[in-house]
């Protein structure tokens, strides 16, 4: 267990360098196979991912890694971490499906579903700057079609 | 007509989009509702089958729905989609009223699917 600590060079889409512990860049499931594959040289190329998002990520990953952290420590983290703008948090979703993350995948999913929670159409529209492209008449027949589940 | 650009939270893969539709559709109807009058894209991922299929019935108005159409055809849909919750309450009403023996088959399904609800009732009979 007590091998030395091996470190992954990850690279991201606007070509920055990050240096990270395997034992962390693990958590992504797409870079886990790599490893395993034995198909990781030097440095491991995220086309998908820009050094914003990966910085995110990283901080997210290490404070998961942290040892003897507590679950009420966590939550707390979590809590604060989803606080984003919705334009973020749509990159950090990308990220987490690119890197195969569920654990973080899941969270930020749910994240969009509580800001969805109890809102009006447009509420809704507002949280995400949703551009309302029904037509009048359209919008109309879906809320007729719809009357009977607010009875 | 003017071009709509597809927004973040719009332009996530369709498969995301609708994990996340089936979360809210398994715990309120309304916000469902909400959720289609939206956008085009949201209304468009909200009619997947796989959301009629999770959809809760929980705030479901029953005592009203029989006399709109609207409200039977979403019931129907949600049973073809195989939602439990709409299988076993419409097997268990056609075999008690209307003893009607085809909604065994309905129970059925709803056994295979894991329905709590739908194992007592096709014990008893």
């Amino acid at each position: 267990m007590s091998s030395s600590t091996k470190f992954l060079t990850l690279k991201t889409c606007d070509d920055k360098k990050f240096v990270l512990d395997e034992a962390i860049a693990v958590r992504s499931q797409t870079i886990k196979n790599m490893v395993e594959d034995d198909c990781v040289s030097n440095v491991i190329p995220l086309p998908n991912v820009d050094s914003k998002t990966m910085t995110k990520v990283i901080e997210y990953w290490k404070k998961h890694s942290e040892e003897g952290i507590s679950k009420d420590m966590l939550m707390d983290f979590d809590k604060a971490f989803v606080k984003v703008h919705h334009s973020i948090l749509h990159a950090l979703i990308l990220a987490a499906n690119f890197l195969n993350d569920k654990e973080m995948l899941d969270m930020m999913c749910q994240e969009v579903v509580d800001r969805i929670k109890g809102k009006t159409p447009e509420e809704i529209r507002k949280e995400f700057d949703i551009k309302n492209d029904f037509t009048p008449e359209e919008e109309e027949e879906i809320r007729k079609e719809n009357a009977w589940a607010f009875e | 007509m003017i071009r709509s650009k597809k927004n973040y939270i719009q332009s996530l893969p369709t498969e995301l989009l609708i994990d996340i539709v089936e979360r809210i559709s398994s715990y309120s109807l309304k916000d469902l509702v909400n959720v289609k009058l939206s956008s085009r894209v949201l209304n468009q991922v909200a009619n997947e089958p796989s959301i009629y299929q999770k959809v809760t019935l929980v705030d479901f108005p029953y005592r009203r729905w029989s006399v709109v159409k609207e409200a039977i055809s979403f019931l129907e849909m949600c049973r073809a989609s195989r939602n439990l919750k709409a299988l076993y309450r419409k097997s268990v009403f056609d075999f008690f009223n209307r003893n009607d023996p085809t909604a065994l088959g309905m129970i059925n399904q709803a056994v295979d699917g894991d329905h709590i609800g739908a194992f007592y009732v096709f014990a008893i009979i």
